[in-house]
């Protein structure tokens, strides 16, 4: 198998037969033998995740990062009905923003939102009720205050996202808990007031995909890249060792030291940048050979919050399914008549 | 070439308009089709971004029916994206008990 080489300044073209994903006779079961599909990390806290395909066609991993881009539902703010808004910031902004605040909801539980065009949404199975209700009132106790320009003494001069109440429709309460529903950050800003100042608002969430707006979007990002292979050509030792080493990303290069003669080695080609620094030092440039492995793809996801990113590349190819079925029912309902 | 084999020749080759898809399932459906035995050509076109529309062109050796053979497709797929499936659950299971 031939890797893909990066060179100076261009990137050496493979033919396709050559890396290994030759186009031979399609067969699922030699598909089946050669993928190979291993997790690398999960991060729990930060919802994300990375994991590597191994040999799997490059139209099989674009179309699951696709998929979570735009495919993947998830729960948003639609409608905002607004009974009060004597904030500076107009109503259509502050609908905008609220439609931006990612929430915890599961998206499974829910349907689609036959008629979106309603503007009252009132179908427990189609969406989520929420309340702002806030308003800005100088405390008379702390009137500590030196100007009117100071506000330190007002209550709610700022509206975050905790603020942002659900209010259960039908069974709903006994469905979820105010936790499993409700913004998944506590601190987002939202809209700021003054004394006087007032916003009373009904929020519908319903479930949507991000090809039609980018707030429905599951991941903050999905994406893949190629496995980096370096390999050195000749012992690289003292100043260029060091040299060596700040020419690749952290870790890359590691450097050990014998006899007083510093040594650099290869250590982790796997989080390099792939920058191609080391090509500036003429005297490093034909040691190094950098390439890519082709047929290694290190994908990852970092998952907005609402689902877990394993869940997310699951309900990925649950999508792509579901567009095999779509097709085969319509091949069976209409024959060779289908699609046409 | 007479009548007859013309026709044949025309049957062996079909444009499938797919509605509401874009390249995720172009690509993937193009990159199985291709590889299958039974395909002569396939490719695929989106003809205006604005335009909602996928046409997949697929033409089939002799001796095969051009909509088996992109039912055929569409299986496969599926089949392939239940191995997907599979293998990422048992990665998973492996991660988890490691640590």
């Amino acid at each position: 198998m031939q890797t893909i080489k990066l060179e100076e300044h261009s990137v050496k073209y493979v033919p396709i037969s050559q890396t290994g994903s030759s186009i031979e006779y399609w067969d699922v079961k030699k598909f089946k033998k050669k993928l190979n599909i291993k997790v690398v990390n999960v991060d729990k806290e930060d919802m994300s995740m990375e994991f590597d395909l191994i040999n799997i066609g490059t139209p099989f991993v674009n179309a699951f990062r696709r998929v979570l881009l735009s495919e993947v539902p998830t729960m948003a703010i639609e409608k905002v009905h607004v009974y009060n808004n004597t904030s500076i910031i107009q109503d259509e902004i502050l609908a905008h923003r609220l439609g931006l605040v990612p929430l915890k909801a599961d998206p499974r539980k829910f349907s689609f939102p036959k008629n979106l065009e309603n503007d009252a949404i009132t179908n427990p199975e189609e969406c989520l009720e929420f309340q702002l209700k806030v308003t800005c009132k100088r405390n008379a106790k702390l009137s500590t205050r030196s100007t009117d320009d100071d506000f330190r003494d007002c209550k709610n001069t700022e509206v975050h996202s905790n603020l942002i109440k659900w209010v259960p429709i039908g069974e709903q309460a006994l469905k979820f808990k105010p936790e499993d529903v409700e913004p998944i950050h506590d601190n987002i800003l939202v809209a700021k007031l003054r004394p006087g100042h007032e916003l009373d608002l009904k929020l519908i969430a319903v479930k949507g995909i991000g090809k039609d707006h980018a707030k429905f979007q599951p991941v903050a990002t999905a994406s893949y890249r190629l496995l980096p292979q370096i390999t050195l050509e000749e012992v690289v030792q003292g100043e260029k060792a060091q040299r060596l080493k700040a020419s690749f990303s952290p870790g890359v290069v590691k450097l050990t030291t014998e006899n007083n003669i510093i040594t650099a080695k290869i250590n982790n080609p796997r989080y390099d940048s792939c920058s191609r620094n080391v090509f500036q030092h003429e005297d490093l440039k034909d040691i190094v050979k950098i390439s890519r492995v082709p047929n290694h793809y290190i994908f990852t996801i970092e998952s907005v919050g609402a689902l877990s990113p394993n869940t997310l590349f699951l309900e990925s190819i649950q999508v792509l399914r579901g567009k095999c079925d779509k097709l085969l029912s319509e091949i069976k309902a209409k024959g060779k008549n289908c699609f046409l | 070439m007479s009548a007859d084999e013309d026709q044949s020749e025309h049957e062996l080759m079909r444009n499938f308009k797919l509605e509401n898809e874009d390249h995720t399932l172009g690509t993937l459906l193009t990159y199985i089709l291709d590889q299958l035995p039974e395909t002569e050509f396939c490719a695929y076109t989106i003809k205006h971004p604005t335009e909602n529309v996928l046409y997949l062109r697929l033409k089939v050796k002799k001796g095969h029916d051009v909509t088996e053979i992109f039912k055929k497709g569409v299986i496969e797929l599926k089949k392939a994206l239940d191995i997907v499936e599979e293998k990422f659950i048992n990665a998973m299971d492996e991660y988890e008990n490691q640590s």
